[in-house]
């Protein structure tokens, strides 16, 4: 079995990269970590980078993990050859780019792009947010799923994310202690469905609300608070059409053997039970 | 010293439509009807028998604050009537319109009548709303005034209420453990601004935040958070143009604490930013 540590990154192609990181550091609340020829690299916490814009194409989107060690990525890369999935090794460059020691790129089964990575930089410097936003840090993707059975079976027997709850038949699904680290959401191609960082408390949820509501920034849900890992949120449009998400108060499943899966209904009452209704496409029927 | 009160025990507003009244106070806010006849409608919001009445006997509005003892409505009374306050004393009749065992009641000088009540009657059963709105109790009330020295001074110096922080020149004044149970703000009008209920959690202000909007009732103000005290809320349009709004929240009273000056902007009264067009909380 593949062992993830944690989500690392994303990577989002863009072809407005100056558009692209007005908004991260202005509207999410970013911090520029570095700018290299045609990406710009941003700190959400105390990793040297968690978001990174590219000049590409929007639909070139990458989700990265982080493993233990170069023998379980080279373990990891002949698993995935043999289920038949090409994989790529990143070159020195790439990883330098990066700030990882190697990594590997494969297509999940929906043909999401997904790196594994070995030894991904952590930086001596804090995050100090353009905006005070309160983020402490980036905590997971959605990725979207043609086949929600399918890719849910490749990330829990494939490699080791277990399901923590169900909205219909999207599964959350942890890989450490956080309720959820990676979660599925119909769609009919692959990409990235958001990006979620954390914040520190309600008042920042609620401040980014209004904040982010007078710059005329599209809300597409919220503010509200999951019942499955009650959390508080706020979902919003950013560039390219990326749902990136805010949450505070995800809970943490300490006792594996306790923690019972529970069923939720694919409808605004399993998303939100404080009563607002997404308009996100995969969270719609 | 913050006064002989026990409670802000209830707030009776004025109406000329008492079925409409009603029916806000219980589809809409979610109390619980305690009783009603031809001319009163009285609402539950917690242990109390009530806390809110619609009446269309009454002219004016009126809050009430509970006192311990019999001798506390004597010793207030002429402490009122040494300021030169006009004091009444409630005969048997209005005794019972108002479910008490005695009370007396003077006038603010914003027009608003206060009545220090003894006795007032408790249920014994728990609120069970019509639905669940999480409401736990009545938190405060708020008065518009346009004399807000004077109707600081009456509740502090004459009511010996105290003042627990100002926003501008809006006094939030504690009478028991809370950090305030009346909040007075300057205003172009006179009068009761808005009832406060007090809900469980954040999830009940949410919760009936969205409840209101889908009911295409106006959202006033929030939701948002009150720097001063704490409280989270969120505020709607009622009968009578008062307020009315769910909290939860709200910070201890600190008597040992200097009360502390807050600036007279929006932020003052949201920290969390939210648009408001009331004046009384939109700062200078």
């Amino acid at each position: 079995m593949i062992e993830l540590k944690d989500v690392v990154y994303c990577r989002l192609g863009t072809r407005d990269l100056e558009g692209a990181v007005w908004f991260a550091q202005n509207i999410l609340g970013l911090e520029v970590s570095e700018h290299r020829k045609g990406a710009v690299h941003f700190k959400s916490d105390s990793r040297d980078h968690t978001l990174c814009y590219f000049e590409g194409d929007p639909e070139d989107q990458v989700t990265a993990f982080e493993l233990g060690s170069s023998a379980d990525l080279h373990a990891a890369a002949a698993t995935l050859e043999g289920l038949k999935q090409e994989v790529y090794y990143g070159t020195r460059e790439e990883c330098e780019a990066r700030h990882v020691r190697e990594f590997i790129r494969f297509r999940d089964p929906t043909g999401n792009s997904i790196e594994f990575v070995v030894r991904p930089a952590f930086s001596g410097q804090r995050y100090h947010g353009t905006r005070d936003a309160g983020i402490t840090g980036f905590s997971h993707v959605g990725l979207c799923s043609s086949d929600l059975e399918r890719d849910e079976k490749f990330w829990t027997t494939v490699c080791n994310a277990r399901v923590s709850d169900r909205i219909g038949d999207a599964p959350l699904m942890r890989l450490g202690s956080i309720h959820h680290t990676i979660a599925l959401f119909p769609y009919h191609k692959a990409g990235i469905q958001h990006i979620n960082h954390q914040v520190e408390s309600t008042d920042d949820i609620q401040r980014s609300t209004n904040f982010i509501r007078d710059r005329q920034i599209n809300i597409t849900f919220g503010p509200g608070r999951h019942p499955t890992s009650s959390a508080q949120f706020l979902y919003f449009s950013g560039p390219d059409g990326m749902t990136f998400e805010y949450s505070t108060g995800v809970c943490e499943i300490h006792d594996e053997p306790l923690w019972r899966d529970r069923q939720f209904a694919f409808e605004p009452v399993g998303f939100c039970h404080w009563g607002a209704k997404p308009n996100i496409a995969a969270f719609e029927d | 010293m913050s006064g002989p009160y026990r409670d802000l025990r209830y707030v009776r507003l004025a109406t000329s439509d008492l079925k409409k009244a009603a029916d806000f106070a219980t589809d809409l806010v979610g109390l619980q009807e305690f009783a009603r006849d031809g001319q009163r409608a009285y609402f539950r919001s917690d242990a109390r028998a009530y806390s809110l009445c619609f009446s269309a006997a009454e002219k004016g509005d009126a809050v009430a604050l509970t006192v311990a003892r019999d001798e506390d409505l004597t010793a207030m009374a002429e402490r009122l009537r040494a300021e030169g306050f006009s004091v009444s004393e409630f005969d048997q009749a209005a005794c019972a319109a108002r479910k008490i065992k005695k009370g007396i009641a003077t006038s603010a000088p914003n027009g608003v009548a206060v009545e220090l009540v003894w006795r007032p009657l408790t249920s014994g059963w728990r609120y069970h709303g019509p639905r669940d709105a999480g409401i736990t109790e009545i938190s405060s009330v708020s008065l518009a005034c346009t004399d807000i020295a004077a109707n600081e001074d009456f509740w502090t110096r004459v009511l010996c209420g105290a003042v627990s922080d100002w926003a501008g020149d809006a006094a939030y004044i504690r009478i028991d453990g809370a950090h305030h149970r009346i909040a007075l703000y300057p205003s172009a009008r006179d009068g009761i601004l808005g009832v406060d209920f007090a809900v469980e959690s954040i999830n009940n202000v949410m919760q009936n935040h969205y409840f209101l909007q889908a009911r295409q009732l106006p959202i006033v103000h929030g939701p948002g958070r009150q720097p001063a005290s704490e409280k989270i809320f969120v505020a709607t349009r009622g009968p009578g143009d008062v307020l009315f709004s769910y909290s939860t929240g709200m910070s201890e009273a600190a008597p040992e604490r200097t009360p502390r000056q807050f600036p007279d902007t929006a932020l003052s009264h949201c920290a969390w930013g939210s648009p408001t067009n009331e004046p009384e909380f939109s700062g200078a």
